[in-house]
């Protein structure tokens, strides 16, 4: 163990995954196919990636798509299982014995809301859903109380169908659900990319309150460089199934160190008439058969033999940590 | 000069509930080889306004008004007639790419055959390999890598933003004079939108087309745009330079989605935020319809729907410039 990993393991997390990895298999590999000599394929969606959840803290999970964040959350979640890898939630580990009451927990919140809430059910059935074993005076009081954290009132909502509303309003219907089991843990996947501009920064203001008072550690995945800096403490940045550059998201945006970042950065339109984008080329390369060495290397303007052989490490740059040769010594 | 001049024009659709305006008396103007950026909520009318002006608008719709294209109104045109303008004269792109193309018919084909309507509209005679010659100089001026590999594959085999780059591709072998783009990055990553927004920028400046750029989101209007519509609930709220409604927006409701850009950290503070929801159109506000929204709202406001006040050189819909 190095003197950092001493220092994390001590830090007080939430979740902590060491090596994580998911493969899914690409094609059926039949026994025959097998026996003449067949590999099976893979895409390595996540591939060995380390992770430190904070307790009370917000992380955020950053990638364009395919780069496997969802996955990564997913996984977080216990909605997939990992190819390899452990996971840790406070001193549990994450197994088949202690599934059930890791899932106590753990709660997700998806991207599209007009997807993730039955449009026949009721609010009242919709948001009770998860509470079991619970009698129904006190199913219905704790469906107020989190309707009414969210900013919903129930005796105007509580009969209404998910259809009914429009993706505000989903989207809070959607986080009171996760919140009703009182979790420890919430993975919010791309929870605002579906909503307009200014119903976007309403939901954003309620998470950050949710979170200071009820105390929540977050994982929010997004692809939007803005929404990851104004909601996160800690971000991570994902490229290709790989963890490319972490630290304190001040730090990372401030002072971008991965080539990936920087040009990601560049990438972003900003509301500064004139302004051009600097564009990077290329697109981001199939998991099935990733390119050798750094996966960022096809399109780095920077990449040099070594980088086209030898995968770097994530290793301790000026206060956070970058997976990139440029920063080898 | 005008590419397109649109005055008063309403579109309605029937429905189950009854009729509703989806846009409401809208006159613009669209200059010449300058990319008017169309920017509202979902809901706001933004692509209608993309069909009506292609009339591609579903059979449940009905129009009032004019668009002129060069002088010609497109509203009176004989259907034969309207169908030689859409393509070659006013080509839309659609927000997602996929359904714009053929699945079951290879990419090279489909863009020879868009090359065909072209050559067969112009009365010139089509010559295969010389088409051929043409498609592939598309495929690489959109910068696509190995353009004969991509004329020789299916729209499945291709990434959003290839596919995305291949229907721009058929635009500009269209030589449109005007194109239509229905938040042609949406369905893009941020480093292909980057891409897609520096190619279209790139492409109009060097043939001087007149581009509208549908969008929700300001910073994307801001990177592409010369020109600016702002609209909501079907009514268009600001009109005018891009970069001076960026710099000064004029209208509340242009200046709340300036705000409510996420910027900075949660420690330094809340984000601002408009309240309330974008109106429903069965029921919307009396007055302005931004009124129960608008944090600067007053009793004129629930009571009259402000006209269209000149300011700065900008069109506003707000009372506050009612220098009365």
């Amino acid at each position: 163990m190095t003197s950092v990993e001493k220092e994390e393991a001590t830090e007080e997390y939430m979740v902590r995954a060491v090596d994580l990895t998911k493969y899914f298999p690409a094609e059926k590999v039949g026994l025959l196919e097998r026996l003449t000599g067949k590999k099976e394929r893979y895409v390595r969606a996540v591939d060995h990636v380390d992770m430190l959840l904070r307790k009370g803290l917000t992380t955020a999970l950053v990638g364009e798509s395919g780069s496997g964040k969802t996955t990564i959350g997913r996984m977080l979640a216990t909605l997939e299982t990992p190819t390899s890898g452990t996971v840790y939630y406070g001193d549990l580990v994450l197994s088949k014995q202690t599934l059930s009451q890791i899932r106590k927990r753990v709660q997700i919140v998806f991207q599209n809301p007009y997807e993730s809430l039955d449009p026949r059910m009721s609010i009242k059935e919709i948001v009770e859903e998860p509470l079991v074993k619970i009698k129904s005076e006190e199913k219905e009081k704790r469906v107020k109380e989190v309707l009414s954290a969210v900013g919903l009132n129930y005796d105007d909502i509580y009969y209404r169908k998910a259809r009914d509303l429009s993706g505000g309003q989903r989207q809070r219907v959607a986080v009171a659900r996760a919140m009703a089991a009182d979790p420890e843990f919430i993975v919010l996947d791309e929870p605002t990319s579906a909503l307009d501009a200014s119903v976007q920064s309403q939901v954003l203001n309620l998470l950050v309150d949710l979170r200071e008072e009820f105390g929540y550690t977050y994982l929010f995945i997004t692809h939007n460089m803005m929404v990851a800096r104004y909601i996160s403490d800690y971000i991570y940045v994902m490229y290709a199934g790989k963890i490319v550059e972490t630290g304190k998201t001040e730090e990372v945006f401030e002072n971008p160190l991965h080539p990936y970042t920087k040009l990601l950065l560049k990438s972003v339109p900003h509301l500064e008439p004139g302004a051009r984008l600097e564009p990077m080329s290329g697109e981001a390369p199939s998991l099935l058969n990733p390119p050798s060495g750094c996966r960022f290397n096809p399109r780095c303007p920077f990449a040099t033999e070594k980088c086209r052989q030898q995968e770097p490490p994530l290793v301790d740059v000026q206060g956070h940590k970058v997976a990139c040769h440029l920063y080898d010594k | 000069m005008n590419a397109l001049e649109i005055r008063d024009l309403s579109v309605y659709y029937r429905t189950p509930l009854g009729k509703v305006k989806v846009l409401d008396s809208l006159d613009a103007d669209f200059p010449e080889s300058k990319t008017t950026g169309i920017v509202g909520e979902s809901g706001s009318g933004k692509s209608t306004l993309g069909f009506a002006i292609t009339r591609l608008l579903p059979p449940t719709a009905a129009v009032e008004g004019s668009i002129k294209y060069y002088g010609d109104d497109l509203m009176k045109l004989p259907a034969k007639k309207m169908r030689e303008v859409r393509g070659t004269g006013v080509f839309m792109i659609m927000q997602d790419p996929f359904s714009s193309l053929n699945p079951v018919k290879r990419v090279g084909d489909q863009l020879l055959e868009a090359l065909q309507v072209r050559y067969e509209r112009r009365g010139e005679g089509f010559d295969y390999a010389t088409a051929r010659k043409e498609a592939l100089k598309r495929l690489s001026d959109v910068k696509l890598p190995d353009p004969d590999l991509v004329m020789s594959k299916y729209p499945y085999q291709l990434s959003g933003g290839q596919i995305q780059r291949v229907v721009i591709a058929m635009g500009l072998l269209l030589e449109p004079k005007v194109i239509i783009a229905d938040e042609p990055t949406s369905a893009l990553d941020v480093s292909i939108q980057a891409q897609v927004i520096s190619l279209l920028r790139e492409l109009q400046e060097s043939y001087g087309m007149t581009l509208l750029f549908i969008t929700h989101d300001l910073a994307v209007a801001t990177a592409v745009s010369d020109n600016v519509i702002i609209l909501y609930a079907g009514r268009i709220m600001e009109q005018g330079s891009m970069a001076d409604a960026i710099r000064k927006p004029l209208h509340p409701y242009t200046q709340g989605l300036l705000k409510s850009f996420p910027s900075g950290n949660y420690k330094e503070g809340k984000l601002y935020s408009l309240k309330g929801l974008p109106p429903s159109f069965f029921d919307l506000p009396s007055g302005c319809r931004f009124s129960d929204r608008c944090p600067y709202a007053f009793d004129r406001c629930y009571k009259e729907e402000p006209q269209v006040y000149r300011v700065e050189d900008r069109n506003v819909r707000c009372f506050l410039y009612d220098k009365r």
